[in-house]
């Protein structure tokens, strides 16, 4: 996710502690692990980060719930003094793909666009005061394109037959094969 | 060339294993990619918790003992690496113990260091317990529980057992090879139980055939109530109830769910090394019937019982047959499970007629082979987003293949060796 920041909005930005707070609701395929985004925070990639909703890593997709995730993170003030039209944050989230329901292939997931705040603390007369304001849409790149999809691979339904019946055949094979080496095992 | 020692093949391995931990922290500090397990934060969130006086299963996924978290208690006040240095401590105990065990059972020193070479030196097995898993532990004391039934100390051996049933289920299969094991005819009135030694696979008649099947079915059944088998029975049951009755008490549920019910029920559809993640994962949105649960039970059960009616005198033989067999038939199969039965493989070697060249490299081969294939399979998969569904499923069934032929060659090659000799006298009084 790439944000651009116009001169106005960063001599604004500049003037006080910033950060960037990203609210990302994730489709129901998809998940983002909190204890990798704590060890991002631990890093400094992120001033803070957590997630809401279903936390549980293990469930398929369809024995799960939606998560959104929040970021927050601290806009250098270099990136925000070079002198150019537009100054641009790269946000990076690692998303996993939870099992999918079973199709064909592939099943898509489309992410919708994130709700993004700019997070300003500025101090008067020993009042510190926090001001969030959401990012104007024509700054998100990414808002204007197509919506973002993910393909993910999933289970074939048709195979299911063949899979058991495959499955339970070579279990009791192998079994059958270790039973017989046991028995026929000469202990001299 | 100087001689290998064994003390100086352990120095070795612990050198080698403190250099590892430290380099992890190096790693992990450095890297994007971490060297430590996943589960090692798992473990050390649950200790900060238990230390800050919480429960450790607000930890999710936290699914052990809390006598883990216990143990990590340190990483908060101490180090973040004592785990990793208590977990490589158990590592070479391990080493330590099979070597032990050899020597009891008259290996010579050279092959008894040799062998428990194969484990020192398993790049598998010094990177699991310097990640920071958990499972040296265990295996530390699985090993002691064999010293301590050749020694005849079936209560010392029962403690531990219970103990180490109540870490992780699956020591549970070893209970009725444990319970043949302790055969009145082997051990006589006031005397210790005589070891079979490590000459004896050669021998041509000193433990004759008629006695090698005494000991084993029908004597059982003879001779069910000992007082060693009672003894070791109601020890090991009553040590695994306190332990989780006290477990249940300071914890409740999320303890009995996560720490015991979770690994009797589960079924993951995720993708690991198992036959049957596939079938579990084509057929997640309904319910298994019980005719599906019984008939993927039925493979690992026949072959549990089989190998222990066949193999449970030769003690160490017999385990290390039953856990390649309950891992490989298992419904979920992880890398970490391998290491239970790699610490009893040195303790079968020295009676293994098969020869490193080359049918030993071809048990290796093709064991590393098939797993390295469906690792490939799985890279695929989940980093690259190809559908493989089916060619991973198909490579596990190789994997399955590949523990088969290697459980077939293991078997046929081996000399059986009854763990105790049994006495003289056919009387069947206990003492």
């Amino acid at each position: 996710m790439s944000l651009k920041f116009p001169h106005e909005l960063k001599r604004e930005l500049t003037a006080s502690s910033c950060e960037v707070v990203v609210i990302e609701r994730l489709p129901s395929g998809v998940f983002t692990d909190p204890f990798e985004l704590q060890h991002f925070v631990q890093r400094g990639v992120f001033t803070d980060a957590a997630v809401f909703g279903d936390t549980n890593l293990e469930l398929p997709s369809f024995r799960s719930n939606q998560t959104v995730v929040e970021i927050h993170m601290s806009i250098d003030s270099k990136v925000l003094l070079r002198d150019e039209d537009e100054s641009e944050v790269i946000l990076k989230v690692p998303l996993h793909a939870r099992y999918q329901p079973l199709g064909h292939g592939f099943s898509r997931v489309e992410f919708g666009a994130p709700n993004i705040f700019t997070c300003c603390s500025s101090t008067e007369q020993d009042v510190t005061k926090k001001l969030c304001q959401p990012i104007p849409t024509s700054l998100i790149p990414e808002k204007k394109a197509s919506p973002l999809m993910w393909e993910i691979p999933c289970g074939n339904k048709e195979h299911a037959a063949v899979v058991s019946a495959v499955t339970f055949g070579f279990a009791i094979s192998t079994a059958l094969l270790i039973v017989l080496t046991s028995v026929s095992y000469s202990r001299q | 060339m100087a001689e290998i020692t064994f003390r100086s093949v352990l120095l070795l391995s612990a050198v080698f294993r403190v250099v590892l931990i430290l380099y992890g922290e190096w790693q992990d500090a450095h890297m994007a990619v971490r060297y430590t397990d996943i589960d090692y934060f798992v473990f050390s969130d649950a200790a900060a918790l238990m230390a800050s006086g919480k429960s450790p299963y607000e930890r999710s996924t936290y699914r052990y003992s809390p006598l883990l978290a216990f143990l990590l208690m340190p990483n908060s006040f101490l180090h973040q690496s004592w785990g990793k240095f208590l977990f490589s401590a158990s590592d070479l105990l391990v080493g330590l113990l099979i070597h032990r065990i050899l020597k009891l059972r008259g290996v010579p020193e050279k092959l008894s260091t040799y062998s428990a070479m194969v484990w020192l030196f398993n790049p598998f097995t010094f990177t699991i317990g310097t990640r920071g898993n958990c499972e040296p532990i265990v295996c530390s004391m699985i090993l002691w529980i064999l010293i301590c039934l050749m020694k005849d100390n079936p209560i010392q051996a029962a403690f531990w057992y219970g103990l180490v049933v109540h870490l992780r289920i699956y020591p549970i299969i070893y209970a009725l090879p444990i319970i043949i094991i302790l055969d009145p005819l082997c051990f006589q009135h006031s005397k210790k139980p005589a070891l079979v030694q490590w000459s004896f696979r050669t021998s041509e008649s000193s433990l004759d055939s008629s006695s090698a099947e005494i000991i084993g079915f029908w004597n059982f059944f003879r001779s069910l109530i000992t007082w060693r088998r009672v003894v070791f029975g109601i020890l090991s049951g009553t040590t695994f109830l306190i332990l989780t009755g006290l477990s249940f008490y300071l914890y409740g549920w999320d303890f009995l769910h996560e720490a015991l019910l979770y690994h009797l029920t589960r079924t993951d559809p995720r993708h690991n090394f198992s036959i049957y993640f596939y079938h579990i994962y084509l057929h997640y949105e309904h319910e298994f019937s019980i005719l599906e649960k019984l008939i993927s039970f039925l493979p690992q059960f026949t072959v549990q019982l089989i190998l222990i009616l066949r193999f449970a005198p030769d003690l160490p033989f017999c385990l290390f047959l039953q856990t390649v067999a309950f891992v490989a038939f298992n419904k979920v199969i992880t890398a970490q499970y391998f290491v239970w039965f790699f610490c009893l493989l040195p303790l079968i070697l020295p009676w293994s007629n098969m020869r490193l060249k080359w049918r030993g490299l071809a048990c290796v081969s093709v064991w590393i082979g098939a797993q390295t294939h469906w690792l490939m399979w799985g890279y695929l998969l989940e980093f690259r987003g190809k559908n493989v569904f089916l060619q991973l499923w198909m490579a596990s069934l190789l994997f399955l293949a590949a523990n088969t032929f290697v459980m077939i060659n293991v078997i046929r090659n081996h000399a059986f060796c009854p763990l105790f000799k049994p006495s003289s006298s056919k009387s069947l009084k206990d003492d």
